[in-house]
């Protein structure tokens, strides 16, 4: 297995080890007798990283899934996913007496009672929310670079599936401790499953178990959010790693740098040590937001009752577009006969699938317009390619105009504005804005983008 | 050297793009924080059995009756006549200023009477501490409604999120309406204040007490806003306006930020460098 | 073109003070941290001191590798060479060869793929053992003929002396069967400028109305009363309905009015519905009416 060797393998491996005698030659030896393949394990010691700051994306996103797994196997410890009543005994006097669900009480006396419960708590939700935001940059940077060309078509999809299962998995998470304002969400979430057409109201029931509030939800929701999502995910993960070890990872171009020869820092000690490091920064970053910010308080929110609501009902950030496309989307019902399309089907399910698959067939797509399909290793610059950066900024803009529009009551009481008209400012910006941005993207990369050409010429 | 820029090298413009954008949506969330935190209160809830808010998440379910101080029996009946019978009526039946039948916990009436309502002048600089003390038990022993004492915090709660938190949201923050004024941030007012408020139903606010609740569950909503003012109780950390996911996702994007600082920097130096020849 | 020594960046002299730092600070929160806990400390305490300790070893660790990293910068090979896609055909090929053997029995192979889908497909069923069948759960509610409208917590609700002076209350059918879906905000019109919808002039005794409080919409209890406005607003999605005209959509994403329950005095003059909801409560669904 010497297809990987090199000069500068040999020479650096040489330096790296130097004359003194390495502390670690015992435990080399002991993996050696014990494991076997060292050959290859000897080559993927040496295994390079090319090196860019936007590399490191996807590792805020793997990182943020360790901190979550760890963190929620100490939450699974104390959770009670069970919708039984109870009367509330607990030491958090202003809910003395109140009837709730089980699961409720479990999650407020972890909060409130146990040691370190709400810590963890907190580094939980808040690795969440930078989980998906790093997943989402980093799709964008794939984007921009052409990342996904050949050979690298299947690990974007894994990519995009990874996103998709990631924010469910975050909506099924933060609905767990049945407090009002995620109980308002699956409400909502029946609503939107009961409104498609034929097999909403089956599938809703079905999936639910039973019509709105059923018994039994929450123990429902709990093994997915804890096992077969995470389990998926893991697996995908797993796939979308080993795909990028097997290929390499990509390379900006540069001095040496080619669709060949790959150039970067190798993994031990260099990169293993930044990477490491880089873990325990998330965590710590992580950490330093659970200290001193507190993030979904349910104490105060309170046991989710069917008859209970409150103001500034939004779920978490990531699904705060289909909030908006959902606040948005006028009434407009269809009424055929005796059969009924309610209007929500159109920004809550329809909007997402369209969405989405585009994005899973962004290669195809890149691929039938340029027309262009040769193994790449060594990445476009952005700038290069103002065509698919305007498209990139269209599409980021419809989204934020999205998710602006979903917080439209808080943005309306917070800055002093009125909530209807600033709707209907975000109904002509969703519209209007992208296309602007998309256009301006364009014509400001365009001069750069033909400098360039003309310089590489 | 390390000036040159290689044709085709990649430079942190990329970068800095994202971290402008970032910084953005930072700013805009530092803003929205600042803008919905509400105003510390002018005085703090000295009067209020509840350990001072300090963040304490574990307020008794009612309010301990204050301390006997050091006043005159009858000074609480001579305060009121002086002070408080020319808006509230002799009896405290209700004149210009609402009936104070609801008004069961001292702590409620002493800070409502130094901090002042809405409609009703502060008396914190106009009255010792000692008469607001005296006149808080004068009414909540002798003029409240007796139903008004059976009054818990925990039922408080219960009404508040069926009819209240709609408008006013969970926490009290307040919330935007289509029409009118706003639902206000009810933490900035004493507790007390919410009392009045159901009383008169100012604005687009319907007058609830009387119509949907008698006068033990009035008095149960003001202790829970009580709980809940000035801030509530907190021990996760800073509290973003209590405006629930829209701050918090905001504040999100700062750690993404700093963690994308971080990156740019771990990187810093390799990114460009070139091998050493053999 | 070769690199001159100075492209290599600093010499690897790694800088000992930040490396050093970092494990100072990570052995102070760490300490930090286990004293925090075991004195309760607050939540601050506790975090603040786990953060100290995560960051100061992961700067320290940064701090090393970063040094290291530009001194360490070797080439080598992309496994997976651009132009070879006659390689890349072999695994293709080589499949296709191995595999030949079942594939060569195309009636066999292709009733193999046959029942794999239909046993496959068959699986769906189970989907079905998850819950119940809508039945007539979406389309009835809580509400009979003669059931008392109670509050939350069971009280009657006295036609002669409720909602005096106007406001609203939260109203469930005795007894409390599907409560969620039953829930109805109780208005009483005392100025008299409550508008019947044509053929529910019988619904309102003395200018009582309830209507549904499920939202069309998607769902939430349509919580906000403006009381001079005389709306009702969803606080989810921020639909508004016109209480004085029969609760039809006059704002925001909704598109059905809000169902009327026909209300009637008993003889002890408590109210009380006359019959279950003549329209289907909450959001809209395919056999929705």
């Amino acid at each position: 297995m010497t297809k990987n060797r090199d000069h500068d393998l040999e020479h650096s491996l040489g330096k790296s080890f130097g004359a003194r005698k390495s502390p670690l030659r015992p435990a080399a030896r002991w993996l050696d007798t014990n494991l076997g393949g060292s050959g290859l394990l000897r080559d993927e010691l040496r295994h390079i990283f090319p090196d860019s700051w936007a590399f490191f994306l996807g590792e805020i996103a793997l990182y943020c899934f360790i901190i979550l797994v760890a963190t929620g196997i100490f939450l699974a410890l104390f959770f009670q996913a069970s919708d039984a009543q109870v009367i509330y005994t607990g030491s958090y006097a202003p809910l003395h007496g109140t009837e709730m669900s089980v699961a409720y009480d479990s999650v407020v006396s972890l909060s409130i009672d146990v040691r370190a419960g709400l810590l963890v708590r907190q580094i939980h939700h808040w690795a969440a929310l930078v989980f998906v935001a790093a997943l989402v940059i980093h799709m964008i940077r794939m984007f921009v670079t052409a990342a996904y060309r050949r050979p690298r078509r299947i690990n974007w999809l894994l990519g995009v599936s990874l996103l998709l299962l990631v924010g469910m998995n975050g909506l099924f998470g933060y609905s767990l401790p049945d407090d009002l304002l995620s109980g308002t969400g699956l409400r909502i979430a029946f609503s939107i499953t009961e409104s498609i057409p034929f097999v909403g109201p089956a599938l809703a029931t079905l999936l639910f178990g039973g019509d709105f509030p059923s018994q039994g939800l929450i123990a429902r929701v709990y093994p997915v959010h804890i096992f077969l999502l995470p389990a998926v995910i893991g697996g995908l993960l797993g796939a979308h790693l080993g795909l990028l070890w097997l290929q390499r990872h990509t390379q900006f171009p540069g001095p040496r740098r080619s669709d060949r020869v790959i150039v970067g820092t190798p993994m031990v000690p260099a990169y293993a040590l930044r990477t490491t490091g880089y873990l325990l920064i998330v965590g710590g970053v992580c950490t330093a937001f659970a200290a001193f910010i507190q993030i979904n308080p349910v104490w105060l929110y309170g046991p989710y009752r069917p008859w209970d609501a409150t103001t500034a009902a939004q779920p978490d950030w990531y699904m705060g577009w289909l909030e908006g496309a959902v606040r948005m989307m006028p009434g407009w019902d269809i009424q055929i006969g005796g059969l009924l399309i309610p209007a929500i089907f159109w920004p809550a399910v329809i909007l997402p699938g369209l969405i989405f698959t585009p994005l899973f067939l962004v290669p195809w797509i890149d691929w039938a317009t340029t027309r262009e399909g040769a193994f790449h290793n060594v990445l476009m610059l952005p700038g290069q390619h103002p065509v698919r950066v305007a498209i990139a900024a269209g599409f980021i803009t419809f989204l934020t105009v999205l998710l602006v529009a979903g917080g439209n009551d808080v943005f309306a009481f917070v800055y002093g504005l009125s909530q209807p008209h600033l709707l209907v400012v975000l109904q002509y910006l969703t519209v209007l804005l992208p296309p602007v941005v998309a256009l301006l993207t364009y014509v400001l990369l365009r001069g750069r983008a033909r400098r360039w050409a003309t310089t590489v010429r | 050297m390390l000036c040159d820029r290689r044709r085709g090298a990649p430079r942190p413009a990329g970068a800095l793009v994202v971290l402008v954008v970032l910084l953005v949506a930072c700013a805009l969330a530092a803003a929205s924080v600042a803008a919905a935190s509400p105003a510390p209160s002018a005085t703090p809830q000295a009067a209020s059995a509840t350990p001072a808010g300090s963040g304490s998440f574990t307020p008794a379910a009612t309010p301990k009756p204050l301390a006997s101080t050091t006043y005159a029996p009858g000074t609480g009946g001579r305060v009121f006549a002086e002070n408080c019978s020319g808006c509230h009526g002799a009896k405290g039946e209700g004149y210009v200023g609402p009936p104070l039948a609801p008004a069961g916990f001292a702590s409620l009436v002493s800070g409502m009477v130094k901090q002042g309502g809405v409609n009703m002048p502060p008396f914190g600089g106009v009255l010792s501490s000692q008469d607001i003390d005296a006149v808080a038990e004068y009414v909540s022993q002798e003029l409240a409604d007796p139903a008004s004492h059976q009054a818990r915090t925990p039922q408080g709660g219960e009404l508040f999120r069926l009819y209240c938190s709609g408008c006013h949201s969970s926490t009290g923050s307040g919330g935007a309406m289509p029409v009118g004024r706003n639902a206000p941030n009810i933490r900035k007012y004493p507790p007390a204040e919410a009392l009045a408020a159901m009383i008169l139903g100012p604005g687009n606010m319907p007058a609830l007490a009387g119509n949907a609740f008698d006068v033990r569950q009035q008095t149960s909503i003001a202790l829970y806003v009580q709980v809940l003012a000035p801030d509530p109780p907190s021990p996760g950390g800073r509290g973003l306006g209590y405006l629930g996911p829209v701050p918090e996702g905001a504040v999100g994007a700062v750690a993404l930020f700093l963690l994308i600082l971080v990156a740019v920097w771990l990187a810093w130096r390799s990114r460009k460098a070139v091998p050493r020849e053999p | 073109m070769s690199p001159e020594p100075q492209d290599q960046g600093r010499p690897a002299h790694v800088t000992t003070w930040p490396v050093g730092l970092g494990i100072l600070a990570c052995v102070g929160g760490a300490v930090a941290f286990a004293v925090s806990f075991f004195v309760d400390a607050s939540n601050a305490w506790l975090g603040g001191s786990l953060a100290l300790a995560f960051l100061g070893l992961g700067l320290a660790l940064a701090f090393w590798g970063r040094d290291l990293a530009d001194d360490e910068v070797i080439t080598g090979r992309y496994p997976v060479p651009p132009d070879d896609l006659e390689g890349q055909a072999k695994l293709a090929t080589q499949l296709d060869e191995h595999a030949s053997v079942i594939t060569r029995r195309s009636f066999l192979s292709k009733a193999l793929i046959f029942g794999v889908a239909v046993f496959a497909l068959s699986q769906v069923v189970l989907l079905g053992a998850l819950g119940p069948w809508p039945g007539d759960s979406l389309t009835t509610t809580g509400w009979r003929k003669g059931r008392r409208l109670v509050t939350e917590d069971g009280q009657p609700i006295d036609s002669k002396t409720a909602l005096a002076t106007g406001g609203f209350i939260v109203a469930f059918p005795e007894g409390g069967e599907d409560k969620a879906n039953s829930q109805v905000v109780l208005l009483h019109f005392v100025n008299g400028d409550f508008v019947p919808q044509q053929g529910r002039e019988s619904w309102s005794p003395d200018d009582f109305v309830a209507y549904s409080r499920v939202c069309t919409h998607a769902g939430c209890p349509v919580a906000e009363y403006l009381d001079e406005a005389q709306k009702l607003v969803c606080p989810c999605h921020q639909s508004e309905f016109d209480l004085l005209h029969g609760a039809k959509v006059i704002g925001g994403p909704a598109s059905r009015p809000l169902p009327q329950l026909p209300l009637a005095v008993d003889a002890q003059g408590y109210l009380v519905a006359q019959s279950d909801f003549t329209e289907d409560v909450g959001p809209g669904f395919w056999y929705a009416s």
